[in-house]
């Protein structure tokens, strides 16, 4: 009875309540719809800004201004033509001293770690090495350290025991990283070109840092172009990595963070470039 | 008239039924439907907004990001020419509230274009809406807006920007304060840059932004070196036509382009008309094999005394002694025997060989072009004159044209500036076999003659110089020279043509005192070969080269 009394009621209330909650839902819509006009908006804004930034980035570095730069300070010119290589027998050229038989077979030092299991030998190669167990911390397992100091500025290269190859773990205490300092004939004489759009022909080292496996020294004879160090870039132990490789096994050292200029192109750039009396527009634009 | 035949509805509340009641359900009735009507409409147009506003496109119509005209880019996509917002400065002096006198001076003292009196009768003047600078830098804007006068206005225009400032202004011309092209791409592109369907995406022009600033920075250089009157400079691209660099000085810049010389304005590549001296004999030679009147380049022809021709004697400054091979006449660049060999062309086949390279007609390229001096009526004289370049005015784009048919195969392709993806297929003007010993006498006489200047090591260069006499107050003069040189390399697989022209230089020490082509183009060549053939993707290669060993033995005496 009493239900029925309140069924009007009861009517009112679901349909106010389903209307509230429609429109509830379109109230959230609409929001939401802002906001993704806002982010749009945004958008458009950053690319507006990224497109002034270029355009300023293109008149301050514009080729006139480099040409410029480059006749008052840095005076960069064209690459000759026997900067230019080839192929990697042409740059093997640049090996000038070919190591005799008696140097390169002089004094043959390795490496061995005992820790318990046999080890078969590596057979004795024609190689000067030098392993030096980084992290050489007091008490550790023996780690035969063998040193040689070449006379001669011959290259190096490293036999490890197939141990000592393991990847070095923080935790374990007899790792041992081998590591050849490998004294190669540097690629200076290979003037890679001076300028940056000229392409190459010639990579100077192969060495990249790759994840895995401490330094690993070329088994071939030495020719400049085999020489491959691939060093861990984070690993300690590998503290030291050859001459070649050490350009790119650091860690890329990040810009200072400088706060974001919000720079426009300015008065002072416009009414530079504006200026029909500009420093060399007369005869060329350098 | 028609008579209306209704029946007039009797209305009367129903019988029987208490009269108030009708009336109430009636009154409810049509309040009912009042609210369903208002209903029905807000939802018709709540549907009417979700289907029929199209939110998308109407974001696209005010996309800010489609600027007002499209950007110009070159090849690689460096921007040439942009359109940025700048600012302009108006004034409504109608609504003006200080004193004019008091701003007009502060006005003179920001903007010294006006004098303080021009300023006072502009404000004084009752105007709704003046400019007072149009384009201003944002620091004059500030400065402006600090005298605090509410009837000075300040808005954002959209401004043609050329960030390479005076690189290849005139290539992509100008912009009016309206933003419609004035010469240049801006006004062969103004359909093109102005189309809201097609304005998003930037134009590609031919233009390789690193070989045309290499370019006129070592023309410039040239010319101001050899203090020369003007030059210029082509880079062509032999397969395609493609025009990668056109410099011609003196330069002007675009952004400020009402204020520069109207002497800079003239671009001499393609507008300027020169007879191009002994550039033309490879062209002679050229068509003299195809025509078989050159059967063999062991052909010979006596050298050593001057050809008369009525009134005009042909000679040259070092004739060479007896008799001279084709490859001889080319390195020691041989006035007596090339026009030997015209004359056996005889006039039809001559001025055939020139038609055949278009040189009757402007230069085919996109912007403006000068009329060539073809003559109408051809004397042997001009016959003999025209195959060693003089009594012929073309344009220097009409010769790099004719050197990359010469080189390529044969084949004559029309020059453009835009950025093409299949070449055009171009008419055929002399045959395979041609070009190939065209491409050998070229690179002789770089290797043995007079364009030794213009070698680039590595880079296989061949190409001729030439250097005409200028003609000045009708007739000539040896002193004043045009003096040109059109190279091609590399030479075992021909890519590109670099021409170089100097318009009257001057000696200089380390020129000895010569004004020839050798001693002024020539280096020039050399210098934007080896500057820019890397970036072009051609590497040098000492170990290669046109194998040129049986036209080397033909050469008794190499030019000193």
């Amino acid at each position: 009875m009493i239900v029925r009394g309140f069924k009007s009621v009861i009517w009112v209330a679901t349909v106010g309540g389903a209307a509230l909650s429609c429109y509830m839902v379109s109230l959230q819509v609409a929001t939401e719809r802002a906001d993704l006009a806002k982010v749009e908006r945004q958008i458009v804004a950053a690319k507006r800004d990224i497109r002034s930034l270029q355009t300023e980035l293109g008149t301050r570095g514009r080729l006139s201004q480099l040409e410029q730069w480059n006749a008052e300070v840095l005076a960069l010119s064209a690459p000759s033509s026997a900067q230019f290589l080839q192929d990697e027998v042409k740059l093997a050229r640049f090996e000038k001293k070919d190591p005799s038989f008696e140097e390169r077979s002089a004094e043959v030092r390795m490496a061995a770690l005992s820790t318990g299991d046999e080890i078969p030998a590596v057979a004795a190669q024609p190689r000067v090495v030098r392993a030096v167990a980084p992290n050489a911390a007091p008490g550790m397992p023996a780690v035969h350290q063998a040193s040689y100091t070449p006379r001669t500025a011959s290259l190096q290269t490293l036999a490890a025991t197939p141990k000592a190859d393991a990847k070095p773990q923080p935790h374990s205490k007899p790792a041992v990283t081998a590591k050849a300092e490998a004294d190669a004939p540097k690629p200076a004489d290979v003037k890679a070109p001076a300028r940056a759009e000229a392409k190459s022909v010639v990579k100077a080292a192969d060495a990249k840092p790759a994840p895995k496996a401490p330094a690993k020294a070329a088994p071939a004879p030495a020719k400049l172009a085999a020489v491959k160090a691939d060093a861990k870039p984070g690993a300690k132990p590998a503290a030291k990595v050859p001459v070649l490789a050490k350009a790119d096994t650091k860690a890329p050292v990040k810009p200072a963070a400088e706060k974001p200029r919000p720079s426009r192109l300015d008065g002072k750039l416009t009414a530079e470039i504006r200026s029909g009396t500009h420093k060399g527009q007369g005869s060329g634009g350098n | 008239m028609a008579t209306l035949a209704a029946e007039v509805a009797k209305f009367g509340g129903a019988p029987g039924r208490p009269q108030g009641l009708a009336i109430t359900y009636q009154r409810l009735m049509l309040v009912m439907l009042v609210f369903a009507g208002v209903t029905l409409m807000i939802v018709g147009r709540l549907l009417f907004l979700q289907v029929f506003t199209d939110r998308a496109g109407s974001a696209q119509a005010i996309n800010p990001l489609v600027p007002p005209r499209a950007d110009i880019v070159d090849r690689n996509g460096v921007p040439l020419a942009r359109t940025i917002d700048a600012w302009s400065i108006a004034i409504h002096p109608n609504r003006l509230i200080s004193n004019p006198s008091e701003l007009a001076q502060k006005l003179a003292e920001l903007m010294p274009e006006k004098s303080a009196a021009e300023y006072k009768a502009l404000l004084s003047s009752g105007k709704t809406f003046v400019y007072l600078s149009r384009r201003a830098v944002p620091e004059l804007v500030a400065a402006v807006n600090a005298l605090g006068e509410p009837a000075i206005a300040f808005d954002r225009e959209p401004e043609r920007l050329y960030p390479q400032t005076a690189m290849a202004g005139h290539i992509l011309g100008w912009t009016d304060l309206e933003g419609h092209g004035v010469t240049g791409m801006e006004k062969v592109l103004e359909g093109r840059l102005t189309d809201p369907a097609t304005r998003a995406d930037p134009v590609s022009l031919s233009i390789d932004s690193r070989v045309q600033a290499a370019m006129e920075s070592e023309l410039g250089a040239a010319v101001l070196k050899h203090s020369a009157e003007g030059g210029t400079g082509i880079v062509l691209d032999v397969r395609t036509g493609e025009i990668v660099a056109m410099a011609s000085m003196p330069t002007f810049n675009p952004n400020a382009a009402g204020k520069s010389d109207p002497n800079a304005l003239f671009n001499r590549a393609t507008m300027g008309v020169y007879e191009l001296g002994s550039t033309f004999k490879p062209i002679t030679v050229a068509a003299a094999i195809e025509a078989g009147v050159i059967k063999s380049v062991t052909q010979r022809y006596p050298s050593g005394a001057p050809v008369q021709i009525g009134r005009f004697r042909i000679k040259d400054d070092h004739p060479i002694a007896g008799s001279a091979n084709i490859v001889e006449t080319l390195v020691h660049s041989s006035n007596i025997v090339t026009a030997q060999i015209a004359d056996q062309m005889g006039v039809q086949r001559m001025q055939a060989a020139f038609r055949a390279l278009s040189f009757h007609e402007p230069a085919y390229v996109e912007i403006d072009k000068g009329r060539p001096l073809f003559p109408r009526d051809w004397s042997r004289a001009t016959v003999l004159t025209s195959g060693f370049g003089h009594g012929v005015a073309v344009s220097p784009l009409h010769l790099a044209s004719a050197y990359a048919a010469l080189v390529n195969g044969g084949v004559w392709r029309p020059a453009t500036l835009m950025k093409v993806s299949k070449p055009s297929a171009g008419r055929r003007v002399y045959s395979e076999q041609t070009s190939l010993t065209m491409r050998k006498l070229l690179r002789m006489i770089v290797l043995a003659g007079t364009g030794r200047k213009g070698e680039a090591p590595g880079y296989r260069v061949g190409g001729k110089t030439g250097t005409a006499e200028k003609t000045a107050s009708g007739g000539y003069s040896r002193k004043v020279n045009i003096s040109t040189f059109a190279a091609v390399f590399p030479m075992d697989s021909p890519r590109y043509v670099v021409i170089a022209m100097l318009d009257a230089p001057k000696a200089t020490a380390d020129t000895f005192g010569f004004t020839t082509a050798a001693w002024t183009a020539a280096p020039v060549v050399s210098k934007v070969i080896s500057r820019t053939a890397p970036l072009l993707g051609i590497t040098p290669d000492d170990t290669r080269d046109l194998d040129v060993s049986d036209m080397m033995a033909m050469v008794a005496k190499k030019e000193k």
